[in-house]
């Protein structure tokens, strides 16, 4: 027994030191907008935003001025970014004062300076991200021994951990394209793990943190508070007061802390437009969400007003995630947590205003939650979908190769590490249909009930075959193939409807899964 | 038993993330290589060891530019321009993912070697199997040096492994051709010969207690037919082939010192004469040590007496003529044994030649660590444990290749992953040794650990701290001069350690023929 629980932990030191080599591979490619005067990509924006914070007073950062111009990749994160920004900045101008130069600096690149930047990635990603893994995977450590499962399980849950590390998404937008996704989405998975610990206000702050980090974490927002809602609901005058108190002093505080020095009205106000554009498109490329996804069929953009635009948006959002935000509400566990968490990020993403492509990471990430043995099929699914549905600004970075790859790594990781997709579809369906089979059982005889199972496995298993198939196929034909000139976004359009379709499935599924079984996560 | 599509799904798995280090630094050997497929493809073959339009010539076997016409012929269909003799430098993406896949594809044959080694043994538990397969083909020196670096090694141990494995079941003809193929592909692995030349010799063509002129012949003819092969085509041009595969002009160590004995000869040298100029005991005025310029050439050492090739080629065939003597005198009763003593031979004389060579890569190193996994295997405790610190110095010395801070990283990522890997097959609990208690056992072992310790640590002082202190500017070599120094004292203490096994193992054979002969 002891030497398999050393043998785990020289496995998991392993499997840490994997996932390194993958994002240090990645990194080894070009990133966005390499090369492109004169705007250049998002790399450039995180290197503008170091040189503005560092040579500019504080007032100044998010205010359009002589010395800032705001539509040269002006800051448009909430202050936390920018302090990282400023950190970042710091040590750049120990090591080159070039790269930070005010003016000078612009789209400035080296190989050195590339390898900074690769470099303040993975020190983010060591400091917030892997240290929320870390949390996460000890958790389920302690948890698993104190229900006392079999010998093996330690491996199983590592694997869950592991989903995180090895995800290609983050890897190919962090290390590839250039951003710091990791940060927030790390404060998410530490607030989720606190939360799990029963650490209400420090995985509070966390959250609060996070949404300072990048105001997309607001997709989060809503579950996290419906979860509160329905804890206090549930206790009694006194403890809920006390509750409520401590879950207002974190948010506050955190909300303070961060936003102390633009605690005045002008300064706030410039935060404020800066960080949430409105007058915005419904969505700039191709994403996979449903508006750009019907737009071959119907063109919202241009039968309504801008105004009217937003204002749908709203409606449909709220309005998808209401069942599984009551249910929440309702039932306040940490299951129905990160099952709603999940359910309703995925609905932001897929109806709300002005969606990015890289947004889909942040249900991919609550995604990673979810793993457990029965659901291994449609995790696995959505987050190769989530991807794929990236491709096709990866590809516009050069980073068509790693893609790819990245893709048939992940998938073998989960091939190897858990089961093979027969297996998957067989225990993904046995849960599926445990509940139904109890209304119908009397009905059927055992014999015909398991040859009704068998198909439906061969034709989910082959049909989660074809969905890979079609994954490829989808990110090699650009690669092949020119697109027509008169549809130049053809291939990225196909993407995005594929893929959007696989997301509603998803939602579907997860939604099922969450209001009609009771699978434990 | 490790299946044959497991092994493929296994190797194409290691080989998508070979796949992804190909926007990697590639250093000039890229360039030599994708040189020679223009030599071949574009010049009749009279001319392939005349070429010099770029002053990477031809410099290996026939059968490496064989090898290189049939790639060149299927570069013609990624891109023309690769095959152009004139068009040097030529580094477009079709060029570099078109050579780093033949990389890739040529390591296969190591993967087979691999496959085929892993159902060498029964005894092994199939996870064992799949540990040995995953430890020759994520090998960090390959990574580093065939990956990163660019050379086609994979392929050449391969060869080597597979003519290993012929001669360990029995086939000896088939493991001679092998061999033999092996040497007109890279004529450096001649620095084993020695071993199999014994091996064959004494266990093959001696049958049943006398010599066997038939198998003798066989042997041979098999040798003849592949050199025939080789150079045949070239019979008129044997002299400037020669003079292109062995150059002299070079010197006692290559640029970077590569960790053997002479880089301690010139480090002592070194230390002496900076003792020697502070009390003026030697005047200042020779020419300052050029050995420690990180050049390319004949240098002469300044206290010490400069060494000539014939004392290196001395030196090496003294420190290997034991284990040859022996493993040709003494032979054991069971067939087993005496293959494993032919596996640490092997394993010796690459590390001799490597220890006292001349001109000695620190690439070479590789050919050491390959055959020593499969004693890991199959050896003893011991032997798990030397072939452990063995790859952990051993790659480590080869970090110099890549000095960039892209390839600074991933060469600490990729040696750190493999000798994880490396040091999960040492079974937690040690076998019990008497002088397990020992004062002395345990002082060796704290002292292995403290080694153990310094090499990250050099690694991470050098890349972070140093580049910051003032003596970065002044002595720009002493990073790679203690990498290199730290390296031989680690290696040599590996070729001590080795020796002693391959004693042990021949004493404890002889134990056993002596009660075998005491029953009879």
């Amino acid at each position: 027994m002891m030497k398999t629980q050393q043998k785990m932990t020289y496995l998991s030191i392993l499997h840490l030191i994997y996932s390194m080599f993958l994002r240090w591979a990645v990194s080894l490619g070009s990133y966005s907008g390499q090369g492109k005067y004169p705007m250049y990509g998002d790399y450039e924006a995180q290197r503008h935003w170091q040189e503005i914070t560092v040579n500019l007073p504080m007032d100044q950062w998010y205010k359009n001025s002589t010395v800032n111009n705001l539509l040269y990749w002006g800051l448009d994160y909430p202050p936390l970014t920018a302090y990282h920004s400023w950190i970042c900045g710091q040590v750049a101008k120990l090591i080159n004062p070039e790269w930070v130069a005010l003016f000078h600096s612009r789209g400035f690149e080296s190989d050195e300076h590339k390898f900074f930047m690769r470099a303040t990635v993975f020190v983010a990603d060591i400091l917030v991200f892997y240290t929320a893994v870390l949390l996460v995977h000890t958790f389920q450590r302690r948890q698993s021994k104190a229900s006392g499962d079999g010998p093996e399980s330690p491996q199983v849950l590592f694997s869950y951990s592991m989903f995180f590390l090895v995800y290609p998404g983050i890897i190919l937008i962090d290390y590839g394209h250039f951003q710091y996704n990791n940060v927030s989405l790390g404060l998410f998975i530490m607030s989720v793990a606190m939360l799990d610990r029963r650490q209400n206000f420090i995985g509070t702050s966390l959250f609060c943190a996070a949404l300072n980090y990048k105001q997309m974490e607001l997709y989060h927002a809503l579950p996290m508070f419906c979860y509160f809602v329905g804890k206090i609901f549930k206790l009694n005058i006194t403890q809920g007061v006390k509750t409520l108190v401590i879950l207002g002093v974190a948010v506050i505080s955190t909300f303070t802390v961060v936003w102390a020095p633009f605690l005045n009205v002008e300064s706030a106000t410039n935060v404020v437009s800066r960080v949430f554009p409105v007058g915005r498109g419904l969505y700039e490329d191709k994403v996979a969400n449903i508006w750009c996804a019907v737009s071959p069929f119907f063109k919202f953009k241009e039968i309504f007003e801008n105004s009217t635009l937003v204002k749908m948006c709203a409606v449909t959002t709220l309005l998808t995630s209401i069942p599984s935000c009551l249910h929440l509400t309702l039932k306040p566990t940490m299951r129905n947590l990160k099952l709603t968490l999940f359910n309703v990020s995925l609905c932001f993403f897929l109806f709300s205003y002005h969606v990015h492509e890289k947004s889909i990471l942040i249900p991919a990430v609550t995604a990673c939650f979810l793993y457990c043995k029965e659901l291994s099929l449609p995790v696995s699914l959505f987050l190769h979908f989530s991807v794929v549905s990236m491709s096709p600004l990866l590809f516009k970075d050069g980073l068509a190769l790693q893609t790819i790859v990245m893709c048939c790594i992940f998938i073998a990781i989960v091939r190897f590490e858990f089961s093979s997709t027969g297996e998957q579809a067989g225990s993904f369906l046995s849960t599926i249909t445990k509940t139904k089979t109890s209304k119908f059982a009397k009905k059927v005889s055992t014999k015909q009930k398991l040859a009704m199972f068998k198909l439906r496995k061969i034709i989910l298993t082959n049909l989660t075959r074809l969905a890979w198939l079609v994954s490829f196929l989808l990110m090699l034909l650009p690669l092949v193939k020119s697109p027509p000139a008169r549809f130049p976004d053809i291939f990225a359009l196909f993407t995005s409807i594929v893929s959007c379709g696989v997301f509603l499935l998803c939602s579907a599924i997860f939604h099922y899964v969450q209001l009609c079984t009771d699978i434990q996560i | 038993m490790v299946t044959f599509s497991e092994f493929l799904a296994y190797t194409s798995f290691v080989a998508l993330h070979k796949v992804l280090l190909f926007p990697a630094y590639k250093s000039t050997d890229f360039e030599v290589h994708r040189n020679w497929l223009a030599i071949t493809h574009s010049l009749p073959l009279t001319d392939w060891y005349y070429a010099d339009q770029s002053q990477w010539t031809l410099d290996y076997p026939p059968f490496f530019a064989y090898m290189e016409y049939l790639f060149s012929v299927c570069a013609t269909v990624v891109d023309q321009k690769i095959v152009d003799v004139f068009n040097l430098e030529y580094e477009a993406k079709t060029v570099v993912y078109f050579q780093r896949m033949t990389v890739i594809l040529s390591e296969l044959v190591l993967g087979f070697a691999a496959f085929k080694w892993s159902g060498y043994l029964n005894k092994m538990s199939y996870n064992q199997k799949l540990h040995m397969l995953l430890l020759f083909i994520t090998n960090c020196g390959l990574l580093i040096v065939d990956h990163i670096h660019f050379q086609y090694n994979g392929f050449l141990f391969g060869l080597l492994l597979l003519s290993m494995y012929y001669i360990a079941t029995g086939n000896e003809v088939i493991g001679s051709l092998y061999f033999a193929a092996l040497l007109n592909f890279k004529h450096i692995f001649i620095y084993v010969a020695p071993a199999f030349g014994i091996y064959l010799l004494r266990y093959y063509c001696f049958h049943n207690k006398r010599f066997d002129v038939v198998r003798f012949i066989k042997l041979g003819l098999a040798v003849v037919f592949v050199f025939i092969l080789s150079f045949g085509p070239f019979i008129h041009h044997l002299p400037q082939i020669f003079s292109r595969l062995f150059p002299f002009k070079r010197g006692l160590t290559h640029s970077y010192w590569a960790p053997n004995v002479w880089a301690l000869y010139n480090f002592t040298d070194k230390i002496v004469s900076v003792i020697g100029m502070k009390f003026s005991l030697i005047s200042s005025q020779v020419n300052s040590n050029c050995f420690s310029k990180g050049l390319v050439k004949v240098c002469d050492h300044l206290v010490l007496p400069s060494i000539q090739p014939i004392h290196t080629f001395a030196l090496t065939f003294l420190s290997m003529s034991p284990c040859l003597f022996n493993l040709f005198s003494k032979p054991c009763a069971s067939k087993l044994a005496n293959v494993n003593r032919f596996f640490r031979a092997v394993q010796l004389c690459s590390l001799c030649s490597f220890m006292f060579g001349w001109h000695v890569h620190e690439k070479a190193i590789i050919m050491t660590i390959i055959p020593s996994t499969i004693l890991a295997f199959f050896g003893s405790h011991n032997d798990k444990q030397l072939f452990f610190v063995l790859q952990y110095v051993g790659h480590y010395s080869l970090f110099p290749l890549l000095y960039e801070p892209f390839g600074k990283m991933l060469r600490f990522i990729i040696w750190l992953m493999y000798s994880l890997l490396s040091y999960m097959i040492i079974p937690t609990k040690a076998v019990a040794d008497k002088d397990e208690k020992s004062h002395l056992h345990k002082a060796k072992t704290l002292l292995l650990r403290l080694y153990l310790l310094m090499l990250p640590l050099n690694e991470l002082f050098f890349s972070l701290v140093y580049s910051w202190t003032r003596f970065s500017n002044s002595h720009p070599f002493l990073p790679l001069m203690l990498t290199s120094v730290l390296c031989s004292v680690g290696l040599l203490a590996c070729l001590v350690c080795s020796y002693k096994l391959f004693f042990q193992e021949g004493y404890h054979c002889e134990l056993k023929t002596l009660k075998n002969n005491k029953q009879l």
